[in-house]
């Protein structure tokens, strides 16, 4: 267990937004987490990290490094890409460090500011960043959203090698069912606010050789739409 | 690319500070001969004669070294207290909700009051001192603190889920945001420093210094020497600011 969350209530004011969400995170296990816009997916990462303190519920953690990509980058806009990746460790040596921006597709970018980034490349620098940080537990809030379909799925493929190398725990926000599904060695959905677990499902191959149009992958997905529709479109 | 922009932009920044300085000099020019009068407006040629004359004579640079250290002086003692200040208020409000009513009450009184009670406490020499303390800290330390109070808290929340040590928070997220607020700030502070210290040096009239040169000039009716004067102080401004500059082109040498 590296991260044992139970009974977890939040609210904001009046409005409910976790309702006692139960969760654990193994050591290397990669958590994926669906569920409809708003429904409190960033807020349960928040305290996931520590940020926010739950109104009710417990959590037990024996994680001493936390990586996070934010929803949003969070770039510190004065300083360079290269300044962005390296300011979570010093330690690295600049060889290091340019085969990380190389291999997240940033090279030549390196002395760029934020502002002079696509939303898509600032996204993969806050990725960067954390890759760099190598963290025990990787928080991850929609880190391909403005990314095209073959980057996603390049980016997807560096985050399975990269957990691979290194051996940590990823919990993984995302509105891509497949993303979940390429990813996931679990599949956490949750429903509209307030945010409950309406469904889990374990995924037993290897990420690297799932097919999406496998029969097990296929029948997930039909499960995960239904449970979706069901909980999310109360609009 | 970005550069070669800039450079023209440069260019065309000061072909219009050419245009716009030759067009104030002939509109004095004009005015000059219209009202006729060297004691109200001398004439350009007359005031180069004058400020040819005080530039060269022997005291031209121990007087203005003078005043020149005073202001110095004054401003790193202003900027420096309003930093340290200014970042603890920044960080610990009931720190910033202590002095506010200070800086409050410093801005509020007239720079006069400011300057007579300076040199009621002080020797002639120092009180433009004080004077240039009292008015430019508060503009300096309000820029510091909100510098800090405005700090985008997510990227502090980031900082924190990092673990980011403090002396690196302070040196790549909490200086970068206060220079930001700062540079304006300091700009500002630059004018007015000059502005304020020569006008107490025009009150407190020490041995040497600007302001007691403006006296004697406005004293022996030497209209054109009080131009020539305001001239050598508008260099002042730029030679102060050149300065900053290079200071801060140097620590961003040092990162
Ligand atoms: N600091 C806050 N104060 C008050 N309300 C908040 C705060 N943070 C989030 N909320 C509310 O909590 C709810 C859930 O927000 P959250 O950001 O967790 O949703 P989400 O599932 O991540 O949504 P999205 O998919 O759009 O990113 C929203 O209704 C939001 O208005
Ligand atoms: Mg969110």
């Amino acid at each position: 267990m590296m991260v044992k969350l139970q009974d977890i209530c939040k609210s904001f004011g009046e409005i409910d937004i976790l309702h006692r969400i139960s969760l654990d995170i193994d050591k290397e296990e990669i958590v994926c987490i669906l569920g409809p816009s708003g429904c409190g997916k960033s807020t349960l990462l928040n305290t996931i990290a520590g940020l926010i303190n739950p109104d009710q519920g417990d959590i037990q953690t024996n994680i001493e490094k936390i990586g996070y990509v934010f929803q949003e980058d969070r770039l510190l806009s004065w300083k360079t890409v290269y300044e962005n990746i390296r300011l979570v460790d010093h330690s690295k040596s600049a060889e290091v460090l340019n085969k990380l921006i190389e291999e997240i597709g940033l090279k030549g970018f390196e002395n760029y500011f934020p502002n002079e980034l696509s939303g898509g490349m600032r996204q993969r620098c806050s990725v960067a960043r954390a890759f760099n940080y190598q963290a025990e537990l990787l928080l991850m809030d929609e880190p391909f959203k403005s990314l095209d379909y073959f980057l996603r799925i390049k980016m997807l493929k560096q985050l399975i090698n990269v957990w691979e190398n290194e051996k940590s725990s990823i919990c993984f926000v995302t509105h891509e069912i497949d993303e979940a599904l390429l990813l996931g060695d679990r599949v956490i959905v949750l429903s509209n606010r307030p945010a409950e677990i309406v469904g889990s499902f374990k995924i037993e191959t290897r990420q690297k050789d799932r097919k999406l149009n496998s029969e097990t992958l296929v029948e997930i997905r039909s499960q995960i739409i239904d449970l979706l529709f069901e909980s999310g479109n109360s609009i | 690319m970005k550069d070669s922009s800039s450079t023209s932009n440069y260019i065309k920044g000061k072909k219009y500070t050419i245009i716009s300085v030759t067009s104030l000099i002939i509109l004095w020019q004009l005015l000059a001969m219209w009202i006729n009068s060297p004691i109200l407006v001398p004439l350009p040629r007359e005031t180069a004669v004058v400020f040819y004359n005080i530039v060269s004579s022997p005291f031209f640079f121990e007087t203005v070294f003078t005043t020149f250290m005073r202001m110095a002086i004054g401003f790193a003692i202003t900027f420096s207290s309003a930093v340290v200040l200014g970042m603890l208020a920044g960080f610990i409000s009931p720190i910033y909700y202590l002095l506010k009513p200070i800086v409050t009450l410093f801005k509020a009184v007239p720079t006069m009051g400011i300057i007579l009670l300076a040199i009621i406490w002080l020797d002639s020499n120092v009180a433009p001192i004080l004077v240039s303390f009292m008015i430019l800290f508060p503009l300096l330390f309000q820029n510091v603190a909100h510098g800090i109070q405005n700090i985008d808290p997510k990227l502090i929340e980031m900082a924190s889920v990092y673990k980011i040590s403090r002396i690196n928070k302070i040196k790549n997220i909490y200086l970068p945001s206060i220079q930001s607020h700062l540079a304006a700030g300091i700009s500002t502070a630059i004018g007015l420093n000059v502005r304020i210290v020569i006008a107490a040096e025009v009150l407190s009239q020490p041995n040497v210094s600007i302001g007691t040169a403006f006296q004697i000039a406005r004293a022996n009716l030497n209209t054109a020497g009080v131009f020539a004067w305001s001239i050598i102080a508008i260099m002042l401004v730029g030679l102060f600011e050149l300065i900053v500059r290079l200071l801060r082109k140097s620590t961003k040498a040092l990162d």
